[in-house]
């Protein structure tokens, strides 16, 4: 029942060169639909492992069982509030779920499409009169998707590095690094909140700030657990996925060339690469004892479910290994099950669509440039780095 | 078709929406609105790939009609992307699709009643339990019980003269493998009776049929013969072969038909007969 597996230290999730961490993970489908890692998070502490799709279907929706509320980003700073609506359960978790839902529904989502839009053809545009070669992550990738994200909560370009600086040293950093830029994410949104509360503008902040909740106004740590947890989620995901997503058009020139010359198939083709290439791992805490398929799952136990895992199981997906970018009926788990469902995924969605569409049609065939390796690792939020294309 | 909402389970995904937007409708904040779906004609195909396209599989197909179940060779051309543009646009279109969809299921219905008539009236007894599957059920006038034993009575009848003529078939699909068919038939029959008389019988009536399809192949699971005329005529006291005269080659059962002469090389040497009787009846 123990199996020697992390995503943080087994083979390909530490940060390797031209590495490839989603088809390696992809071989726990070899074994049984429930394991136990000894050491699977970042600081070191073992899950329960679900592999399968309709497993982790049924663990994420049952949140009963299995609460989310764990305190992921507290904890850093030895403290225990939940990051909201994620780390609540329901009922309450609704409460706010409700509150935030219109504010990135699919039909808002296409209201933000125009900004989008023109912030990657302008990024695009600058690259493209610029040379023939870019580091996707810091000339594209980051700078697009944080751009967009940022002047979502209402905040401006200025403090782009700073922000990604942060978030980085706290998703990817070590034991040192992690607990100074959870203080310093704290104390922006504390600081951000207090003055939307005295000036108000047409911002994520401010509807924040006025927004009632059975009839009253949020607290304090309510404002800063909804604050963190929009500005963790949206700093790292998308610009990690455009980045796996042209690399892998990049290696494959076929694919890269179809979506070029066909590209009405983007939108499809980006559900299979959500798939083939997610990004993010769940974990869910027990709270009573279960018998999950023979695993004697115990009250407090961690439950792994990592999305890379359940969008390689052969008994959800026909040849989960093969990438095919018009996959039909492409249920992956990208974005997670049950009501935690990523709140952005919409936003998330377009982004990636409208980024792969611009940049298909202003640069022409690509490459990853010789003499160069993107570095690939695993972890909580699976990467990619120094991913520099070429169109010499 | 009817599609099921599971309301409580969905959490916003909002891929039926993605795939079907005037079949799945959502609120404000993005969630499928309550209430099971009726969808119309044309939007079937959309509306299934969206019921398939939930995480959570918070949708449901009410019995899906056989016209829009894509069959898998098919679904092949529509997502392989290497393949001949114009096949894809073509497979890619949904009315046309399904339509294609049912129109082969309808013919192959139709092509199992007719590889029935060649077995019964030409002995043919691969024909004959082609349009069976193995435990299917037959209550058949005087006979009742299983296929197979109508199947070796049938067979057993020498010096038989049969024509059986299927025409009206109405074909109503229970779901994408089940289907009620009912269709009419005329059939001749001239043989000697129990007492060793030449009788012969005009008899019409209709086949009641529940017909499945298992690995795309459809076949009689359940056969009731309703009868609506019967007309005992006079039998011809003069052999046939003086009666039609010049007009040769007479029909003659299996394997000394001439059709079997046309079909020579087609015709499996196993006993299914499944592939030959689709072939000589195409």
């Amino acid at each position: 029942m123990v199996r020697d597996f992390s995503l943080f230290t087994s083979p390909g999730m530490l940060p390797t060169a031209n590495g490839d961490p989603h088809a390696a993970v992809a071989c726990v489908h070899a074994g049984p639909p429930i394991f136990y890692s000894t050491s699977n998070t970042r600081d070191g502490r073992g899950t329960w492992v679900i592999t399968r799709a309709s497993d982790q279907r049924r663990v994420l929706q049952d949140t009963e069982t299995f609460s989310s509320h764990r305190s992921i980003f507290a904890s850093v700073l030895g403290e225990s509030w939940p990051m909201i609506p994620l780390e609540l359960d329901p009922p309450f978790h609704g409460v706010f779920r409700s509150l935030l839902n219109p504010l990135l529904s699919p039909k808002r989502v296409m209201a933000l499409e125009p900004a989008v839009r023109e912030r990657a053809i302008k990024l695009i545009d600058r690259i493209a009169a610029s040379g023939t070669s870019c580091d996707i992550m810091k000339d594209f990738a980051v700078p697009f998707a944080v751009n967009i994200f940022l002047r979502f909560i209402g905040l401006s370009d200025d403090g782009l590095e700073t922000f990604v600086g942060w978030a980085r040293d706290l998703l990817h950093g070590d034991k040192e690094q992690r607990p100074p830029a959870a203080r310093a994410i704290v104390a922006f949104i504390d600081e951000l909140a207090t003055e939307r509360r005295k000036e108000p503008v047409d911002d994520f902040m401010t509807f924040i700030v006025k927004a009632k909740v059975e009839g009253r106004l949020l607290s304090d740590e309510e404002v800063r657990g909804i604050g963190v947890l929009v500005f963790v989620a949206g700093l790292d995901t998308v610009s990690a996925a455009i980045c796996f997503d042209l690399a892998h058009l990049a290696r494959n020139p076929k694919d890269q060339e179809l979506l070029r010359s066909e590209p009405d198939r983007i939108a499809v083709a980006a559900e299979e690469l959500l798939r083939a290439y997610s990004t993010i791992q769940m974990i869910r805490v027990a709270t009573k004892d279960v018998d999950f398929k023979g695993a004697p799952i115990r009250k407090g136990d961690y439950v792994s479910c990592a999305t890379m895992i359940a969008n390689r199981d052969p008994a959800e997906f026909e040849c989960p290994n093969e990438i095919d970018l018009a996959r039909e009926d492409n249920r992956h788990a990208a974005f997670g099950y049950g009501p935690h469902r990523c709140l952005g995924s919409h936003l998330a969605r377009r982004e990636i669509v409208i980024g792969l569409e611009e940049w298909l049609a202003r640069i022409p065939a690509f490459r990853i440039k010789t003499g160069t390796e993107p570095i690939t690792f695993g972890g909580h939020v699976f990467g990619i780095e120094n991913l520099i294309l070429d169109w010499s | 078709m009817r599609v099921v909402v599971h309301k409580a389970r969905c959490q916003g995904h909002a891929r039926c929406w993605a795939r079907a937007p005037r079949v799945f409708k959502l609120d404000d904040a993005g969630y499928i609105l309550p209430g099971d779906i009726d969808v119309a004609d044309g939007e079937q195909l959309l509306a299934s790939q969206g019921v398939r396209a939930c995480p959570e599989q918070a949708l449901e197909v009410d019995e899906p009609p056989a016209n829009s179940i894509v069959e898998r060779d098919t679904r092949k051309v529509q997502t392989g992307i290497e393949k001949d543009k114009t096949i894809i646009q073509f497979a890619t279109d949904p009315v046309d699709h399904a339509k294609i969809t049912e129109l082969r299921d309808r013919e192959a219905i139709r092509n199992c009643l007719y590889r029935y008539c060649r077995g019964i009236d030409r002995a043919d007894e691969a024909a004959l339990r082609s349009a069976y599957w193995p435990e299917a059920y037959d209550r058949h006038g005087p006979y009742c019980g299983p296929a197979e034993d109508f199947i070796q009575f049938a067979l057993g009848l020498p010096g038989h003269r049969n024509i059986h003529q299927i025409t009206n078939s109405l074909i109503d699909f229970i779901s994408s493998a089940e289907a009620a068919v009912e269709s009419y038939f005329t059939a001749l029959q001239r043989g000697p009776d129990t007492d060793q008389e030449i009788r012969q019988t005009l008899l019409c009536g209709r086949y009641c049929d529940l017909f499945q399809k298992r690995q795309d192949e459809w076949r009689i699971a359940e056969r009731t013969v309703v009868y609506d005329w019967i007309e005992e005529q006079i039998p011809p006291a003069i052999l046939e072969a003086d009666r039609f005269g010049r007009r040769q080659p007479i029909g003659a059962p299996h394997p000394d038909d001439p059709i079997y002469q046309l079909l020579k090389g087609h015709i499996p040497t196993d006993q299914d007969g499944v592939e030959g009787p689709q072939l000589g009846a195409a």
